[in-house]
Order: structure tokens, then sequence, then C-alpha cells
């Protein structure tokens, strides 16, 4: 469980604040999405919940765990895992299998179970074969796979990806979601998205918009509520859009982001084996 | 693609990483490409299947290791970087824009205004932008930097690595509307990215790489009409092709491959209009 209260975050020198006055919970198994446009305050949100930014006024507690006390600083990031935008920001090793062992030589495992631990990391995410390659020459999708095994190894109590798979192809992105939904089931994951459409896929949303949290609910009612100028940086899901379209029209009462309540509206059974 | 409109030719470019070591990888094999003017390319293809080593070639970063880069010098492309704030290094905004003009002698007062145009052309009002230092700005703000510097230089040819990472839908949009005006003034772009969407919106042409060869490459709605093709080739549909599929699976008849959410809706309400069947459910 992650607590943040009242938050404000500001740098010296910097006009704005970064953010005011932030306040959310976030429980055990929870899938929630973070969606804000560049410069709304998301990254700085995601640095909170680890510790790597620490509040001006306010608080951020992780399990209880008061992230700006130093003493729970190694507690608290060991029950929060962090994948970076970019990967290079948290590569420290000079091969693939030392930097998947990095954190877990921090928490002082046996050798046998690190080596259990990373060579399960190594299949799971595709990595067999580049024990001995060094993370800084792999590709840009290695690279993505590489700094999702160092953190899945930690096993966190809650997962933050922030925007992790605009790196990633197909495959993958696949195999990603699939890792998320082996995980366990206390486990909770925050996606931080600029894209309305991921956002939706989450079934509560989170919008940060300069610096502020404008929105926390289900997807389909803070659509309903977004202003226009957030709008205009975020988007909306395609699925919305359509069934805006059908309102218009007279065939639906309300847009929405699911796509069967779309196809129940228009008399049509879901595609074989789900929608898309 | 006549003689005079080829920019850049590759000729059998083959790149090989770790030669001689365990985890030796060939990036690039054998591969022929023209980069001719007008060109709106999207280069696609799985993580790890080349794209990112191909730009390099084609802006003089890596010297082939078998095959042939021909060109003339004054035509080498800018690059805008994966991830493109690595680039940035001035004290502010404004002087990092401009470090590639003042490097090529570009005289003092086109420096001020050609950097005044790239920053409004990628959304950061000068006044607001032009004084502070890029390492304080948001990651998307630093991209926008970072893309006004390659606009600034005004090549004929700029190449992009996943330039929508990271950039909100304003950006996005900013970004199309940037790639429209350049291929409206001559500027040929090249953009590799997982990005389907964008690449559907901006791109008349694909290549598709797979382990480093050509798997594809002409006109891009020819691959997107070709579901298996995408799905070999490890791509994904942009959303509205996607969507289309699903609701061909439920029966929704006469969609074309790309189709809009405007198409998209005409042909959900056609079936308002539709008669039933007798008998039918």
């Amino acid at each position: 469980m992650i607590e943040v209260e009242r938050v404000s975050v500001e740098l010296p020198g910097n006009g704005k604040p970064l953010l005011t006055d932030v306040s959310f919970h976030l429980r055990a198994g929870e899938r929630v999405a973070l969606l804000g446009g560049n410069g709304s305050g998301k990254t700085t949100l995601a640095r909170l919940l680890i510790g790597a930014q620490l509040p001006t006024r306010g608080k951020v507690v992780v399990h209880g765990f008061d992230t700006s006390d130093p003493a729970s600083r190694f507690e608290v990031r060991r029950r929060v895992g962090l994948l970076f935008q970019d990967p290079d920001n948290q590569f420290v090793s000079t091969t693939v299998e030392r930097e998947i062992a990095f954190g877990l030589e921090n928490l002082n495992e046996t050798t046998p179970r690190m080596r259990a631990a990373v060579n399960k990391a190594l299949d799971d995410f595709d990595l067999r074969g580049k024990e001995h390659s060094p993370p800084h020459e792999m590709s840009g999708g290695e690279k993505a796979r590489l700094a999702m095994a160092c953190v899945w190894v930690m096993g966190p109590s809650t997962l933050v990806l922030d925007e992790t798979d605009s790196l990633l192809d197909l495959r993958s992105t696949e195999r990603l979601w699939r890792q998320i939904d082996d995980l366990p089931a206390d486990t909770a994951l925050l996606r931080v998205t600029t894209d309305a459409e991921l956002a939706a896929s989450s079934p509560r949303v989170l919008v940060l918009h300069e610096g502020c949290l404008v929105a926390d609910g289900l997807p389909d009612a803070v659509f309903a509520h977004l202003a226009p100028e957030i709008v205009a940086r975020v988007g909306l899901p395609l699925v919305w859009r359509l069934s805006a379209a059908l309102v218009r029209a007279g065939r639906m009462h309300r847009p929405t982001v699911e796509l069967d309540d779309v196809l129940a509206a228009s008399g049509i059974p879901g595609p074989e084996g789900g929608a898309a | 693609m006549t003689a005079e409109s080829i920019l850049l030719e590759l000729r059998e470019v083959s790149i090989t990483y770790d030669a001689g070591s365990p985890s030796v990888r060939r990036a690039l094999r054998a591969v022929n490409l023209r980069v001719g003017t007008g060109d709106r390319v999207g280069l696609m293809g799985r993580a790890g299947s080349g794209k990112t080593t191909l730009l390099h070639v084609l802006a003089g970063l890596r010297t082939p290791d078998s095959g042939k880069l021909l060109g003339k010098e004054k035509l080498l492309p800018s690059l805008v970087f994966q991830f493109p704030e690595h680039q940035l290094f001035a004290e502010t905004v404004a002087l990092d824009v401009a470090y590639g003009l003042r490097a090529h002698g570009v005289p003092q007062e086109a420096v001020r205004s050609r950097v005044e145009t790239a920053l409004l052309d990628v959304g950061l009002e000068p006044a607001e932008f032009a004084s502070r230092a890029p390492f304080h700005l948001s990651g998307g703000e630093k991209r926008r930097v970072a893309l006004a510097g390659a606009l600034a230089q005004r090549r004929g040819i700029v190449l992009f690595d996943e330039p929508t990472l990271g950039l909100d839908f304003d950006g996005i949009t900013r970004l199309s509307a940037i790639l429209e005006r350049m291929h409206e003034s001559g500027t040929a772009y090249w953009l590799a990215s997982h990005d389907a969407d964008f690449v559907a919106a901006t791109c008349s042409q694909l290549v598709v790489l797979d382990a480093g060869s050509v798997a594809f490459q002409g006109p891009a709605d020819d691959f997107w009409s070709e579901p298996g093709l995408a799905d070999a080739c490890g791509v994904r549909l942009p959303r509205e092709a996607a969507l289309a599929r699903v609701l061909e699976r439920c029966g929704v008849e006469g969609l074309p491959a790309r189709p809009d959410v405007h198409r998209i809706a005409e042909a959900l309400l056609a079936l308002w209009q539709k008669p039933k069947t007798p008998g039918g459910t």
C-alpha cells in the first residue's frame, strides 16, 4: 500500500512547482494508469514513490515507511520497482548477468539462490545467450527487456512502469503483459503514460495536469469530464471517439472506452476470443 | 526512382557487431536501399532487427563492414537520436539549438531567426524557453529542444529514431505537422519507429527489416492491407486497422484496410439500416 498525502514538489530556480498538493492511495493488487502530457509531473511522481525525489511538503508512505526518513530508503526501494523510460538510466554493470544480479547482491541473497533467480530472469526475458554482453551495446528493445528483468528479480510489491512499452516491439509487449499477469495478485501496478489509449485499459485512471491531480476514477468517468486543454495534451481513446460518434448519431446514450459496449449497442456479438 | 532523385544509396551493406565473440550479431545483411528526394519512409521491424544501425549508416556515423554508402557528402542527413535528450549539453535552450548552425559558420542574425523558428515549430515559445537550462526541462520538452536543433540545420534529409517516444498527443500532433511542412518544402525524412499509428499517418512508403534483411519495401498501404505480413515481421497494426480487423471478425463488412474513426462509425451505423434477414436473429 502506498499513501501519497498532500505532496508538493518545488525545485529552487524553477518557477512553477513540479507537483502541487497531490493525494492518492495505491492499494495492494490495484492496476492503475497515471496519464498526463509532457511536463505534467508524471516522472516526478514516479520518482517520489521510490524515494528518488522527496516531497517539499506532504509525505509519501510506502508500506508504513516514510520515504523522507533516510533509514527507510532501503525498505522503500525493495518494495517499489521503477522501470525508467530510458533503460540506459538504470544500468551500472559491465555484463547482462551482473546487471540482473546487482540488486540481489544488495539483499544479501545466497549465491545459489541468486544464480537460480538470474537464470530464470534470462529465460523469462529472452536474454539467454546475452549473459556476457555489455548492456550498453545491446539494441533498444534488448535494453528494455534487461531493465525489466532487473526490476522483476527483486520481487517488488509495487511496480511502476514509466512509459516502458514505448520502446518495445509487438512480441516484447505481449511478453511484458503476460509477465504482469503472472505477478502475485497483491502486486500493485502503476503504469505511467502519455497515451490515453493505454490508460483506458486500466480499471483506474489518475490524470496529472500541470502538477495537479485533476482526475482519479474509472476510465469512462475520467474521460467524460476531462477539460479540453487536457484532451489537447493526451488525446482520447479510439473506442471512446468511435462511441462518441454513435452517441451523436443517437445510437448510444453515452461514450465509453469499452468495445464490448459499442458492439452490444450495435447489436453484434463480440469477436471470438474477446475484443481487441 | 530516377537517377537524379537519388540522394543516398546503400549497396550490399552489412554490419556485424562483436565479430569473433560468442555474442556475434549480424545487424545488417547485404542491404540495398535508396533514399530519394521527397521520401516519407517509415522504417519498421521488431527490436534488434537493425533499424537504428541502418539510420547510423545513412547518417555516416557507422562505416559498413562490407558494401557501400554512396552519396554526396554535403547531403549527409541530420539524425535525431532515440533518446535525443542525451544530445543536449549547452547552458541554454537557444545555445543548444544554435550549436550546429554556429559550427557551420551561419551568420549571427540568421542563427537567431532560425533558432526562433525551430523552437516555434516544435511548440516551445522562445520567450519562455530560449534562456532556460535544457537540463531543467521535462523529458518531452528536452526531446522537442533536440528536434529543434536538427530542424534548424535545414538539411535535405532528416532521420528520426523513435521520434514519438515520450511525446504526448499534443507533441505527436505537432511533430506530424512539422513532417508535413518538411515534406512540402522538399525535405526527405526516414523514421524508425514502433509507433504504427504515427508511421501510418506520416509515411507513404515502408521499409521493414527482419533480422538485418529487408523483408518489405513499398507503398505503406500495401503493407497494412496484408495482415499476415505485419504479424510475420513482428509489427503492430495501426489502431484503426486493428479495430477494423476485430469488427470484420464480428461480421462488419466493407471496411478498408486502414479506415479512420468516422469510416468505422459509418460501417456500424449501416448495420441499423441493414434489413434483417427473415427468420434471422
